[in-house]
């Protein structure tokens, strides 16, 4: 890990981690990781690791992560040994984000990705606008900010009003954004400064409430 | 006679016992009987105060009435036992006397004489007496005596005792519910009165929904139902009215639902639709309730297996049958199953999705089914990076058309890309030297088996013109797979003409072979099995050789000889294309985000101190700036006369501000050479007021 795993670190460090699943792309947004990291480094005081690591999702390594991100294009499909640890980590209190990267309403990783989170965690239910995770940190009045892909037309030509969640006692397990957040997160951090607006907020309120909630 | 007297005495003595008796039984059962009715009565005003002013009491209603009942039945009956008081036999004596006046008091006379055992009364008289008596029928006045006295408390008693229970127990009931907020439901056994007999015989009957198949059920009486989501249940009872009914979810907290009762021919009847989650039914009656429990079962989804294919695949080439099989079970019966391909194609941030249905099949209410189905992999327009994602998919026969569908799990073949295990950090190159050799080889083999079929027809000239001419071209594609051959094994591709021996391989009558250094080499080490370079070079160089024998046949015009040679070239080529490679994967970029940086904590902290106005000068300093700004003007005009005044101004510097002259000493020098002593004055000007200048730009903060 040149020396920024996360076992050179303190630990209470909060490590991002980015799920490896067998099927379909997993590493298609390599640089969300680090803009996530510069965004809770740049707002809060979070004990951060300066790089994010890849667990694979078959691992018991997942459950050294409060947060775990998950994306992709394609298809997916995951193993039995996947699906159950998947289950486990939300049972134990993890928090799985999952997004689309196709940003599309019926797109290839949406259509999977949604059968096979009704398999293993039940049926998706509509995250409400003004659930406490757009109070985490940020505020957004108006819910899940929109992405620029969405607002430029591409995908599927909307702007997906919600987030789709899985809630265990209250507090959600598994979120699920269909926004491609993944996209719109995906560029080095260096370049932050060229825009106007920090597009990477969001990002904080997610690891806030996977930390506190 | 003292016998005779003992038998008469005795008969007075019992007639007046008896009535005696009689009266004291009567005089109790009366103050009961009042005691009993003011029990009641008091009970009933007990009920009502306390409903009326304590309003959550509770089942304290009955025992506060109980209480006050029993305290006012005892001391009434207490009461009027004392104001009767004690039948005595004189009192019945009299009574009776009273009953029968014929009598003339010979009865009290002789019952008084009995008690006081009096001697003075002769024979006699006392016989007298007791035939004045005689045997008086004194049933008929007692028992008239008994209805006049019993009668009015009697009737009260049952009276106030009938309507003081009820009504005690509604009050209490309706305190009890006042108490618990909620309304009180009795189980079917306490329904005891004329209305509850409405609720304790209904039946209820389960008709479940066509599309099930199920057959009807009727149920007797029961508390609990349990019937497909969707089915109809009818409730319906018999003698007495209709009760009032209302639906309401156990689980989620929805409004309740009122039904419609409708009153029958023989009774009542409502029917609801068996809801997703469990429900009860309150049918309400008077001051009975009772409540029908609905426990809806779901419709469950098909279970799906996707038998065939049983596991992933990469696909070199699209081509090809793929055969599909599955099995599906439901519940209630399946209506349809089919095959799904989804089938991906792009790359990046471009993908686009397409969805196939194959092996479609219509059933008529299977529970357990298998079937398959086949497509072909060649009329798909599959290009390489496609993947085909296979499953299987089944419907019941759910009217619902947004009823979730069985699905298997899921299988994909995906065709290969010709650069796929290409790391993503290499260039885009050419086509390898191996693939255009395979091509030109395959080019060469048809247009000399052309020319084989055209042996008969062609002329000698041009059979020896064509033939050399492939010939050409086949010795330059051996060429070109000999150096091939050549720069993988030194990065150099002049094999033919360099010493071919060193590198293992030598050239023996113009073919290419093994020797033995080469044995040793990388090239076949191990007995295992040989290295990838040599799986690759080994084909390479049999398709080499094979050439050099087809262009020996074509240069002497045997085309037909030639044949043969060129087909193991282009087999070997082909060998040699699908060899086993070893390429690495692509790494993402690693981005190491600088905390210190963003956090703003390093060296750079982002931090600016404030500027604060220079202060002023002091009016000594001040007017040594006017002097200052004065010799400077001076000097425009006059270099001397400036210079007498910076020369002036030096002197009165040297003590108190001795860096000031330090400065007017700088420009005095520069004046003297004939410099520009611009700086120098603004250096010294800026003295004046105690700043320091310096060269480094972050010194500049604070001033």
């Amino acid at each position: 890990m040149n020396g920024f795993g996360p076992t050179a670190l303190p630990a209470a460090s909060f490590v991002f981690a980015t799920a490896q699943y067998e099927s379909g792309d997993w590493d298609s947004a390599p640089l969300v990781p680090a803009n996530v990291i510069d965004a809770i480094a740049r707002y809060t005081t979070i004990s951060v690791a300066p790089q994010g690591i890849i667990v694979p999702l078959a691992s018991e390594e997942v459950f050294r992560s409060p947060l775990l991100y998950l994306t992709g294009h394609l298809p997916v499909r995951f193993t039995p040994k996947e699906s159950e640890v998947m289950l486990e980590y939300v049972k134990r209190g993890g928090l799985l984000f999952i997004d689309d990267h196709n940003h599309d309403i019926d797109g290839p990783f949406h259509r999977s990705i949604v059968e096979e989170i009704r398999r293993i965690f039940g049926a998706l239910v509509q995250l409400p606008n003004t659930h406490e995770l757009f109070r985490s940190f940020f505020k957004f009045e108006n819910g899940p900010p929109a992405t620029s892909h969405e607002l430029n037309g591409w995908g599927d030509n909307l702007v997906h009003e919600h987030l789709m969640a899985i809630l265990r006692n209250g507090r959600i397990g598994v979120l699920y954004s269909n926004k491609d957040y993944s996209s719109e997160w995906s560029y080095h951090p260096e370049n932050k400064k060229f825009l106007s607006v920090d597009n990477t907020k969001f990002a904080v309120n997610i690891v806030v409430y996977a930390l506190t909630r | 006679m003292a016998a005779g007297s003992g038998v008469v005495t005795g008969r007075s003595t019992e007639l007046v016992n008896s009535v005696r008796q009689r009266m004291q039984l009567q005089s109790w059962v009366r103050a009961v009987a009042f005691g009993v009715a003011a029990g009641a009565l008091a009970w009933l005003i007990a009920s009502l105060v306390v409903s009326m002013f304590w309003r959550n009491a509770g089942n304290a209603t009955s025992v506060i009435a109980i209480a006050v009942a029993i305290a006012a039945a005892g001391g009434v009956a207490q009461f009027l036992r004392l104001r009767d008081g004690s039948i005595t036999r004189a009192r019945a004596a009299l009574w009776l006397e009273e009953r029968f006046p014929a009598l003339q008091f010979a009865l009290v006379t002789l019952d008084e004489i009995d008690a006081q055992q009096s001697r003075t009364i002769s024979d006699e008289a006392r016989q007298r007496l007791v035939s004045a008596v005689g045997a008086p029928d004194i049933a008929t006045p007692l028992n008239r005596s008994s209805l006049n006295q019993l009668r009015l408390p009697v009737v009260l008693a049952v009276l106030l005792g009938a309507i003081a229970g009820p009504l005690e127990a509604r009050l209490s009931r309706a305190a009890s519910d006042r108490a618990s907020g909620e309304t009180r439901t009795s189980p079917k056994n306490n329904t005891n009165n004329a209305n509850g007999e409405a609720l304790t015989n209904w039946r209820v009957r389960v008709i479940p929904p066509a599309y099930s198949a199920l057959e009807t059920t009727n149920l007797n009486d029961v508390g609990q139902v349990a019937a497909l989501v969707g089915s109809l249940v009818e409730i319906s009872g018999d003698d007495g009215d209709a009760p009032t009914a209302v639906l309401r979810s156990t689980v989620d907290s929805i409004a309740s639902i009122s039904l419609t009762v409708t009153h029958t021919g023989k009774g009542w009847a409502t029917r609801l639709t068996m809801p997703a989650s469990p429900a009860d039914a309150r049918f309400a009656l008077g001051a009975t309730n009772r409540q029908l429990l609905l426990e809806p079962r779901a419709d469950s989804i098909p279970v799906v297996h996707l038998e065939s294919p049983t596991r992933d695949s990469v696909y070199r080439e699209a081509k090809g049958t793929v055969t599909l099989g599955a099995s599906a079970h439901d519940d209630l019966g399946l209506q349809s199953v089919n095959y799904e391909l989804i089938v991906t194609s792009g790359e990046g941030e471009r993908f686009t999705a397409k969805t196939t249905i194959v092996g479609a099949q219509r059933l008529n209410g299977d529970h357990e089914y298998k079937w398959q189905a086949a497509f072909s992999l060649d009329t798909m327009k599959l290009v390489p990076g496609d993947i085909i994602h296979m499953r299987a998919v089944a419907r019941d026969r759910h009217p619902d058309a947004a009823h979730e569908l069985g699905a298997s799990e899921t299988r994909t073949f995906r065709v290969a890309r010709a650069s796929e295990y290409d790391s993503v950090a290499v260039d885009p190159a050419p086509p390898p030297e191996v693939q255009k050799s395979l091509m030109s080889q395959r080019m060469l083999l048809i247009l000399t088996e052309k020319l084989v079929a055209r042996l008969k027809t062609v002329s000698h000239a041009d059979l020896v013109a064509e033939s050399g001419k492939l010939a050409g071209d086949q010795a330059r594609l051996r060429k070109a797979i000999g150096n091939l051959v050549f720069q993988r094994l030194d990065g150099e591709d002049s094999g033919e003409h360099g010493d071919a021996a060193d590198r293992g391989v030598a050239i023996e009558q113009g073919k290419l072979v093994i020797t033995a250094s080469g044995a040793a080499a990388p090239m076949t080490d191990g007995d295992e099995g040989d290295s990838p370079i040599v799986g690759i070079n080994k084909p390479l160089l049999e398709a080499f050789n094979a050439m050099w024998d087809a262009a020996s046949a074509l240069e002497i015009a045997e085309p037909k000889n030639a044949v043969p040679h060129m087909k193991i070239a282009l087999a070997a080529i082909e060998r040699a294309r699908s060899a086993e490679r070893i390429y690495l994967r692509g790494k993402p970029p690693v981005v190491i985000v600088d905390l210190a940086k963003v956090r703003l904590i390093g060296k750079d902290t982002g931090m600016v101190n404030s500027r604060v106005a220079r202060e002023a000068l002091s009016p000594k300093e001040a007017e040594r700036e006017a002097r200052l700004l004065s010799a400077a003007l001076l000097l425009t005009r006059d270099v001397n006369a400036g210079r007498d005044s910076l020369a002036l101004l030096r002197l009165e510097s040297i003590t108190d501000a001795p860096r000031l002259a330090a400065a007017l000493n700088d420009a005095l020098e520069v004046v003297r050479r004939g410099g520009d002593v611009t700086a120098a004055l603004i250096r010294a000007r800026r003295l004046i007021g105690g700043a320091a200048k310096s060269d480094s730009l972050t010194s500049w903060r604070g001033l």
